[in-house]
């Protein structure tokens, strides 16, 4: 009786162990596909709008072009308002950042206490503009799934420095790419909301519109891609501090 | 009536130059004024700047520019015939701050290089660099101490892969530092000569630029720059000179009375061999940043003192060093951390301040300032900002400056930003800070950009 007890026990474990392996398989190849959507192209190039606005529904424009290179190259410049114009965001592989302002004449890489604050006046944080992907920074756990989406929580890898405690991410089934982000911080507050809307250009879908909401300052930005270019050869000079500081 | 026409010729060129290809005109109006608190509240600044920055691209070219048109003092009407001349009633002078062409690429695809009046920024600590000596200090407002003029200049970056370059700089014609306008004028040449038993009744200041040759009045100047794991570094060198004047030869001239004396001095400007180094990068989560550079003076720096008693009879004559043919190093060290709620710190020790030379002559400060933002970033405060100045850690209380320089500034609306604050100055000794200590001031500011 006691061996068929520890057998029916040890089965078990060994069902619950696999099916959670099997779980977290499925989570990673889920976001191993939003990453492949999200970096299919070699390049890209888009000048987009972003709208910030404030919780009396006040609103703020300010227009920027975009630069992206595989995974884990990006360039942001404000174009206008005036006052802001020619900021620029350099993100590059292994976590470094560089920002340049005009005002100064030179760049200043981006120190980890600033990645979590906002990006010049705007509800995306550092962290958020970095370029990144995602399976190579999040573990993923797939929590629950419909007919249309799976949702997952995605956890920062060990050694991977995040603001954010973890990620709960909505994934479109029929096309990998992400519906809805919430991000909540170490006290298990959610503190940002994302929403995404993807539509398809040629061979590739890209989100023409991201809705950022900092719940904790009641304050929402929409970036929206107003025009997109993909594969078009950028060069590495562009993602370079040399280019950056050159505006 | 000339500033005008020149003026007038710029914006045609630029005009034309805008007909030919998209030129891009950017700039700002600023208006900046302060006000004294003591002694019938006098104007202690009137800025009215126009700046017009130009930038046009084509290919590998860039043209860049900027200009000020202002309206900087006060009137300096004195009599009737001076209300006749605009330029004493209504003074605007033009300030052309940089106007250069930068080729990228030029004859090898790493290569950059940029001839024309331009500002080379050196150094990452914040606004006080100490690394940053290829342009002149431009001081003419005593409470902006990181500013400086372009130089008229050639410089070649060699960039390398990743982020290490190679910079080297010429700057054929030396120019020195603007020195503070008045009513602070006398406040960075130190204390007025005194002598003992005599009275000075007049003191003239003769300076005497180096000779316009490439090798008395050039500066020459080489960065190389990386980046180590998480950490940016660089690591320059300056043959350049003090833009400070130092008194070469001083002629004491006793005058008939027997009482008084009448000094004339000759002022030239150091030659100096400057090692550079600075880094940036983190500690954890806490920005941090080094930045330090070690003055060698070319020679030892001798004043040739001539005591003239009596024309018709020989000076008495005496040496003193100034400054030893020895090395001193400014530095600064500094860090920086921005909290969840979005407030902000920064603290820095600096030691030796721009116009300080000379071993046992630097002081130290501490500068720190806390701002916090508010109303979805309509609002920037800043409670705590200020420095405290001493000689002498030791004996602080003989010798210490303060300064405290509250903020605040609405931005509420795009390209719009409006500021008030005030300066407050307290200390003890021959400070810089206790030397304003009688000029404490509010301040009010607006500026629009474009």
């Amino acid at each position: 009786m006691k061996i068929k007890f520890l057998i029916f026990w040890s089965l078990t474990a060994i069902f619950f162990l696999l099916s959670n392996t099997t779980n977290a398989q499925d989570a990673t190849s889920i976001l191993n596909n939003v990453d492949k959507l999200l970096f299919a192209p070699k390049d890209q190039q888009s000048e987009v709008q972003l709208i910030l606005s404030d919780k009396s529904g006040n609103q703020r424009i300010r227009e920027a072009q975009l630069w992206q290179k595989g995974k884990e190259k990006r360039l942001f410049r404000f174009t206008s308002p005036a006052a802001e114009a020619g900021i620029g965001f350099l993100s590059l592989p292994d976590e470094v950042m560089y920002l340049y302002m005009p005002a100064f004449g030179k760049e200043r890489r981006i120190a980890s206490h600033v990645k979590n604050q906002p990006f010049a006046g705007t509800d995306f944080t550092y962290e958020d503009m970095e370029s990144v992907n995602y399976a190579s920074k999040y573990k993923a756990e797939l929590l629950s799934q419909d007919d249309k989406s799976w949702y997952l929580k995605l956890t920062p890898l060990e050694g991977i420095r995040s603001d954010y405690a973890w990620v709960e991410v909505y994934v479109d089934k029929q096309h990998n790419y992400p519906l809805r982000m919430e991000s909540y911080d170490r006290s298990g507050k959610k503190v940002k909301s994302s929403v995404y809307t993807f539509v398809k250009d040629g061979s590739y879908w890209y989100p023409k519109e991201v809705h950022m909401t900092d719940l904790k300052r009641n304050h929402s930005t929409r970036m929206i891609s107003k025009t997109i270019k993909f594969d078009s050869n950028l060069s590495d000079d562009l993602f370079t501090v040399r280019n950056l500081i050159d505006y | 009536m000339r500033k005008v026409f020149v003026f007038l010729f710029i914006m045609a060129f630029l005009a034309d130059l805008k007909s030919q290809e998209t030129l891009g005109i950017t700039g700002h109006l600023l208006t900046d004024q302060r006000l004294g608190m003591k002694n019938e509240n006098p104007w202690l600044w009137n800025e009215n700047r126009l700046s017009l920055q130009f930038n046009k691209r084509s290919n590998k070219l860039r043209f860049q520019s900027e200009i000020w048109v202002r309206h900087l003092g006060m009137p300096q009407y004195k009599n009737l015939a001076d209300l006749s001349n605009k330029d004493k009633v209504q003074p605007i002078s033009l300030d052309l701050r940089e106007a250069s062409i930068n080729i990228r690429g030029f004859l090898f695809e790493p290569l950059d290089l940029k001839i024309g009046r331009q500002r080379i920024a050196w150094g990452t600590a914040d606004k006080f660099n100490p690394t940053d000596n290829l342009n002149p200090y431009d001081l003419e407002d005593i409470l902006d101490f990181g500013r400086h003029n372009g130089s008229e200049a050639v410089s070649a970056i060699w960039n390398f892969s990743g982020t290490t370059s190679l910079q080297m700089v010429y700057i054929p014609f030396f120019r020195p530092a603007n020195l503070p306008l008045a009513p602070f004028s006398g406040l960075l040449s130190g204390p007025e000569p005194t002598l003992e038993e005599w009275e000075i009744v007049s003191i003239e200041n003769n300076t005497f630029p180096p000779k316009f040759n490439l090798k008395e009045g050039a500066i020459l100047g080489g960065r190389l720059k990386s980046s180590i794991r998480n950490t940016d570094v660089s690591v320059s060198y300056v043959y350049g000179r003090d833009g400070f004047p130092l008194p070469e030869k001083t002629t004491i001239q006793v005058l008939q009375n027997f009482y008084s004396t009448k000094l004339i001095n000759e002022l030239v400007f150091p030659r100096y061999h400057i090692f550079g180094a600075d880094l940036a990068g983190s500690i954890g989560s806490v920005g941090v940043w080094t930045e330090a550079a070690l003055f060698l003076p070319q020679e030892e720096f001798k004043q040739t003192t001539y005591f003239i008693y009596d024309p018709s009879l020989n000076p008495h004559v005496y040496d003193t060093v100034l400054m030893a043919k020895k090395a001193f190093l400014k530095f600064v060290l500094g860090a920086d951390y921005t909290f969840k709620d979005g407030s902000y710190i920064n603290v820095q020790y600096l030691h030796g301040f721009v116009h300080e030379r000379g071993n046992g002559q630097l002081n130290d400060y501490l500068l720190f300032g806390w701002e916090k933002r508010f109303s979805s970033d309509k609002w920037l405060v800043r409670p705590i900002a200020g420095g405290i100045a001493t000689t002498e850690f030791k004996d602080f209380s003989k010798n210490y400056g303060l300064i405290y320089s509250p903020e605040i500034t609405y931005k509420g609306i795009d390209n719009l930003e409006i500021g008030i604050g005030a300066y407050i100055f307290e200390g003890n000794g021959g400070n810089l800070f206790n030397g304003l200590k009688d000029f404490n001031m509010i301040a009010a500011k607006m500026k629009y950009s474009f």
